[in-house]
């Protein structure tokens, strides 16, 4: 699917990969159905472009060989045409990837989202909308902290990026009244470790780990005394009661590391992690609520 | 004679449209939307999801990660303390007024 065949809405959503606004349930459903479409459609196309660039390389050097045997013999012309050709078509096919690559969606975040909201739809309440506000740009350099420089421990130097990525706030309103609110704060780390290479020089490798934090809350719509607690991890969860404008809300805590052998973490929750915590937040209401 | 289903996950309500049948094996009545068509005859999403050869739609589905919440979190019944030494009161930072 490509950006002109969304519609409106969903393509204003890709190109400020964000999604904002208060929303009916079939027509976010619709929304993230197309921008799924869409990240796949973008995906095949980022490979694609990379496979062009990997060609190009090979071409470019071709072209600077051949070129200089070809100046060599007199064919100026035709010699500098092709070693400028060759590095010229690389260049191209890097931009046009890297342009690519910019407009890819997460689509782990939108799948949980869409998850999410299949599995609850039934619960909420007809009535009212569900408040978004996401962000689907990823860590990008805007969200990066000021580099950090970590005890050597050996290397030559160790240096720490931190990108926060509060980037989903969510908000439903059940059929019973209770308000649910969803929301999700990434951190992505990256350590830059450098040391010295035996023969001289030196060399930097990066990892990268991601954290996300996944926070969902239960606020009443008259003040309750809440029934009991609900199973809790207590390694990665935490539960807790806040006082909040006369009400007991209760908010629990859930925190996941991923880590990737290369490159960046881009795996999230999923859709059954986030309503298995809205499931346990809902239990807790008394029983006349259920 | 209305559908005996209970759709939701987080409010669970009966179904309660006219029903137009029955889950031939366990024999609660059902509206036309809960009911699964497979070897058995009609099932409902539960016997649906716990027999085989059914098919699967959006209702089995919801069924069966009802199921798998139920089981991994319980039910009802599950309201016990003990958890509650991992709970603690204490005020949400960065609590603003996008979730009230
Ligand atoms: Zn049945
Ligand atoms: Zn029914």
């Amino acid at each position: 699917m490509k950006l002109n065949d969304l519609s409106p809405v969903a393509r204003q959503a890709a190109e400020a990969q964000a999604i904002r606004g208060e929303w009916e349930y079939g027509a976010f459903d619709q929304l993230l159905k197309q921008l799924i479409a869409y990240d796949a459609a973008m995906d095949a196309l980022i490979a694609f472009r990379l496979k062009w660039v990997v060609v190009a390389v090979i071409l470019a050097f071709l072209g600077v060989f051949v070129g200089i045997i070809v100046i060599d013999n007199d064919e100026a012309a035709t010699g500098s045409a092709m070693l400028v050709g060759g590095i010229v078509h690389l260049i191209v096919a890097i931009v046009l990837w890297r342009k690519a690559k910019k407009k890819n969606l997460p689509e782990n975040a939108l799948a949980m989202l869409q998850q999410l909201f299949r599995q609850v739809r039934k619960d909420l309440d007809p009535k009212a909308t569900i408040r978004v506000n996401v962000d689907l740009s990823g860590p990008t350099q805007a969200k990066c902290g000021p580099k950090k420089e970590l005890p050597a421990n050996g290397f030559v130097s160790r240096y720490q990026y931190v990108y926060a990525d509060p980037w989903c706030q969510l908000r439903l309103q059940l059929r019973d009244g209770y308000k649910l609110t969803l929301r999700q704060v990434d951190q992505l780390i990256e350590l830059q470790r450098t040391k010295r290479k035996a023969r001289g020089g030196y060399k930097t490798k990066t990892k990268y780990k991601k954290l996300c934090r996944l926070t969902a809350t239960i606020v009443p719509p008259t003040p309750v005394e809440w029934a009991g607690q609900p199973k809790v991890d207590p390694t990665w969860e935490r539960l807790r009661v806040a006082k909040k404008k006369g009400l007991d809300v209760a908010v629990l805590d859930r925190w996941f590391v991923y880590k990737e052998k290369f490159g960046r973490p881009i795996q999230n929750p999923s859709g059954a992690d986030a309503v298995g915590m809205l499931y346990r937040l809902c239990s807790m209401r008394p029983a006349e609520a259920k | 004679m209305t559908c005996q289903w209970q759709t939701g996950l987080l409010v669970p309500q009966p179904c309660e449209a006219p029903a137009m049948g029955g889950c031939s094996l366990c024999g609660r009545s059902l509206c036309m939307m809960h009911t699964v068509s497979g070897p058995n005859g009609p099932a409902c999403p539960n016997c649906a999801n716990s027999n085989q050869g059914y098919e699967q739609n959006e209702e089995t589905e919801l069924e069966s990660s009802r199921s798998s919440y139920y089981t991994q979190y319980g039910g009802a019944q599950y309201f016990t303390n003990r958890d509650r030494q991992s709970v603690e009161r204490e005020e949400v930072e960065g609590y603003d007024e996008f979730e009230t």
